[in-house]
């Protein structure tokens, strides 16, 4: 049997009396993230360099006590939740911006930046970090690069992954490593950065990120495009692509989520049809004036009923702002309800886009749930949105079934169940079906690096 | 009480983006020292029966109910509701802060929270009520006892544009600091039945408050339709601002100032009222400069919710970064509406200024 105030004394004695507790206030508020899992962890630690958090994992590697890294505790699918116990070790304290460097188009964070901090800092420079997550004013860097995240901008910018060129991680043996490199490509062995993103801290923790970061661009533009049809909706995206044009954002909002925005906003000038398009392009004035042009022709040409061109500041703001209203409205709308973050990230081939909508419809009629869906359909990544009275059991179970097929659905269709949060324990259960054989490959990756599993695990399968 | 808490503790989905605006997390750093935390808090002792510790109960009365998370929450989880349901609930089980307690006990005894013996109206002792008045003042607790000179001000404002006014009859607090803290406002059917009687005797049915949390009390928590109480509740701003609009009150100063102005969470997001401390400003002719955080993003003063009483470091460290961003602005002079935040900013200010609005009016009449 551990001792837990002998390992507790050793804890504060790494990051400092304040910065260590096991107090049971604490543990409680630490035993949840966004998902509905819950796991009550022994400790909680905030260290303020990498040196101690190598301390941290070396002790808990000694104990063979799980370690859990956490940023914000703003992920959605339970990555953060201690649900074998073991030690929280958040990453707040690591806020420091170490280096901007545009003339090299780089910037060296910590895990604990949160996301719209870095942005505000670059854009005083007329530079941006272009993943764009919906959760900016709280996802930390760390956390974003652990879960593989993204956002709406990742048609054009690509995602996460795509930005990250350098890591320094803390193993968990406790040994500080560098990942990776400076060069703006590189083709000198594995690619080792990768293998952390998405990786959940199953396999160690971020303490310094290198990032890649590009100029703003000079101008954007919104295009509208309603259809009566959601297939319509699905080919006007091929087709865009086809026509050689890449928005720099592609939203889908389909009728249930019109309704819920117009509900919401009444004011707001939106048609309520079966699917609008949100087509977002940026670039120069002139480019993005005939990109637009186009795609609002390619709209026309695949039977939009209504094409609009926003060009001003205020209606692409009220435009965007519809867009970012919707997950809000799904729940302030019924005020006995809350929205359950289950099945919110599946991710399909964009052909596949209208057929999964329409499945997701004849999965809520089935269960009597309305069920809000938008997403990035230029990346094939939709939030269904399942709001349930939470305090209400029979709901959950409705939830649990809904949740259930939707995912094998996506996964039926060629998709994943996770665009953009990450797998944690919320998807866990589908990792067998979605990678088969490489499941064990990830398997033998995690066992060579954590053999006694004590990063992060239950998380991913792992 | 736990019936209607239980529904709006669940509302929060725990995203987290209250994270950016709780002045206290932005303080403390540990999680249930911020909105999220503490609603979390919430659920776990009214729902999964935690007895709360004294870090749970820290983390509850901590809250500044600033209301800075309710403008920011994607599911308008009511936090500021919350933390004052919970806090109730927790006084009721006899584990409300000792502090908080004292305070309660110094209004059932004296009338007001400070511990003041004094008659209400000692710094006018000349004062008779006129037969007739337009309007009547409800002075609140810090400006008699403690900034003074801000009910000085609001009396010569009052003076300079011949608004005839009495002081609401026998005020006694209006029970803002009890309502904040988990207690019921003891004084609100005293006050009520006073205004009811200062308006028989006067003839005026317009209560003005200088005092956002007076304000903010009277006209959003007192059970108004039970009494069917159809005065009308004001702030100076609001008033003033109505009345320069309407062209009856006419400033003919112009001051060149620069100045910026901090929206007192009661008056701004509780009450919604941006503009009119505003207008009237701009009607002195002076440049109004916001702060990095403004209007409904205003970063709390760090004194309300009880907080300032029971932890007055955690309200000083808030308090010096918000006086920070108003130094940072480069203005002349650091103005606001609410005699608490005034005390309280003005307490942790080296450097610049730190006035209410009325006191600056009086200054500039």
């Amino acid at each position: 049997m551990v001792d837990k105030a002998e390992i507790f004394d050793k804890l504060k004695s790494i990051v400092g009396e304040e910065n260590a507790s096991m107090d049971e206030a604490v543990l409680r508020v630490y035993s949840y993230d966004v998902s509905p899992y819950k796991g009550r962890p022994d400790f909680v630690v905030r260290p303020g360099t990498p040196e101690e958090i190598a301390e941290i994992v070396k002790l808990a590697n000694q104990y063979k006590i799980p370690v859990i890294p956490r940023g914000a505790g703003s992920g959605a699918a339970g990555g953060a939740v201690p649900v074998n116990g073991g030690i929280v070790i958040e990453l707040t304290r690591l806020n420091r911006i170490l280096e901007i460097d545009t003339a090299n188009l780089q910037v060296v964070v910590e895990p604990g930046v949160v996301h719209a901090t870095l942005n505000k800092e670059l854009a005083k420079l007329g530079y941006f970090f272009p993943v764009d997550p919906g959760s900016t004013d709280m996802a930390t860097i760390g956390g974003l690069i652990s879960n593989g995240g993204s956002g709406m901008r990742s048609v054009k910018y690509g995602v996460t992954r795509d930005y990250v060129m350098q890591l320094e991680i803390v193993l968990p043996s406790g040994e500080i490593v560098t990942v990776g490199s400076k060069a703006p490509k590189s083709a000198s062995g594995y690619d080792l950065p990768r293998l952390f993103v998405g990786a959940e801290g199953t396999l160690g923790i971020i303490t310094k990120a290198r990032l890649k970061i590009l100029p703003m661009p000079q101008a954007k533009a919104l295009v509208l495009a309603a259809f009566d049809d959601l297939e319509k909706a699905g080919n006007a995206v091929v087709n865009t692509f086809a026509a050689g044009i890449v928005p720099s954002g592609l939203e889908i909002l389909d009728r249930s989520a019109l309704e819920a925005v117009k509900t919401y906003r009444p004011n707001l000038d939106i048609p309520i049809v079966e699917a609008l398009l949100l087509f977002e392009v940026d670039g120069t004035p002139a480019g993005i004036r005939e990109e637009a042009a186009r795609i609002e022709e390619v709209c026309k040409n695949t039977g939009a009923v209504k094409v609009d061109i926003a060009t001003s500041k205020e209606r692409f703001d009220e435009l965007w702002a519809a867009r970012a209203v919707v997950g809000a409205a799904t729940t302030a709308l019924n005020p006995d309800c809350t929205r359950v973050y289950e099945a919110e990230d599946i991710t399909v081939p964009i052909t596949n886009v209208p057929k999964i909508l329409l499945k997701i419809r004849e999965i809520g009629k089935k269960y009597g749930m309305n069920i809000v869906t938008f997403g990035h359909i230029g990346s094939g990544n939709l939030h269904p949105a399942l709001v349930i009275n939470v305090l209400d059991d029979d709901e959950w179970d409705k939830l649990w079934k809904v949740s259930e097929e939707i995912q094998t659905a996506a996964l039926e269709m060629g998709g994943t169940t996770t665009g953009e949060h990450g797998i944690g324990i919320a998807r866990a259960r589908f990792m067998e079906a979605e990678h088969g054989k490489a499941m064990e490959l990830m398997r033998v990756i995690k066992k060579a690096l954590d053999p006694n599993n004590i990063m992060n695990p239950g998380k991913m399968a792992l | 009480m736990i019936e209607a808490c239980v529904p709006e503790v669940v509302k929060c989905v725990r995203c987290g983006k209250c994270r950016s605006v709780c002045p206290t997390l932005d303080v403390v750093g540990w999680d249930n020292f911020g909105s999220r935390g503490r609603m979390i808090l919430s659920g776990e002792i009214i729902k999964n029966g935690f007895e709360p510790n004294e870090t749970a109960l820290n983390s509850i009365f901590s809250c500044t109910t600033c209301k800075h998370c309710y403008e920011v929450c994607p599911s308008k989880a009511k936090v500021p509701e919350v933390m004052e349901m919970t806090r109730n609930i927790l006084v009721n089980a006899g584990k409300g802060l000792t502090s908080h307690r004292k305070m309660y006990e110094r209004v059932e005894r004296l009338g007001n929270p400070y511990d003041e013996h004094k008659d209400r109206n000692w710094w006018m002792p000349e004062y008779k009520e006129p037969e007739e008045a337009e309007v009547q003042y409800f002075v609140g607790c810090t400006p008699t006892y403690r900034t003074n000179d801000i009910a000085k001000s609001t009396v010569a404002v009052m003076d300079a544009f011949n608004i005839p006014w009495a002081f609401v009859r026998d005020q006694k607090c209006c029970g803002s600091p009890l309502i904040r803290t988990g207690y019921q406002p003891i004084t609100a059917e005293h006050n009520i039945d006073r205004m009811i009687e200062t308006a028989e005797k006067t003839g005026a049915e317009i209560v003005v408050t200088s005092c956002a949390g007076c304000y903010k009390t009277i006209k959003g928590d007192y059970p108004i339709k039970a009494r069917e109480f159809d005065i009308e509740v004001m702030h100076i701003s609001q008033y003033l601002a109505d009345r320069i609009k309407k062209g009856e009150l006419v400033i003919d100063k112009e001051v060149n100032m620069k100045v910026t102005f901090h929206d007192p969470c009661h008056l701004g997001r509780h009450m919604g009222e941006y503009e009119a401390p505003r207008e009237v400003l701009k009607a002195f002719g002076v440049e109004i400069v916001e702060m990095e955080h403004a209007k409904q993003s205003s970063w709390c003063c760090g004194a309300g919710g009880g907080v300032r009483m029971a932890f007055p470091d955690l309200t000083e460290s808030i308090a010096k970064k918000r006086v920070k961003e108003a130094e940072d602005t480069g203005a002349d002079i650091f103005l606001s509406a609410c005699p608490f935040c005034v005390y309280n900013l003005k307490e942790n200010s080296e450097n610049l200024d730190v006035k209410d609005m009325v006191q600056f009016m009086a200054e500039n009449l």
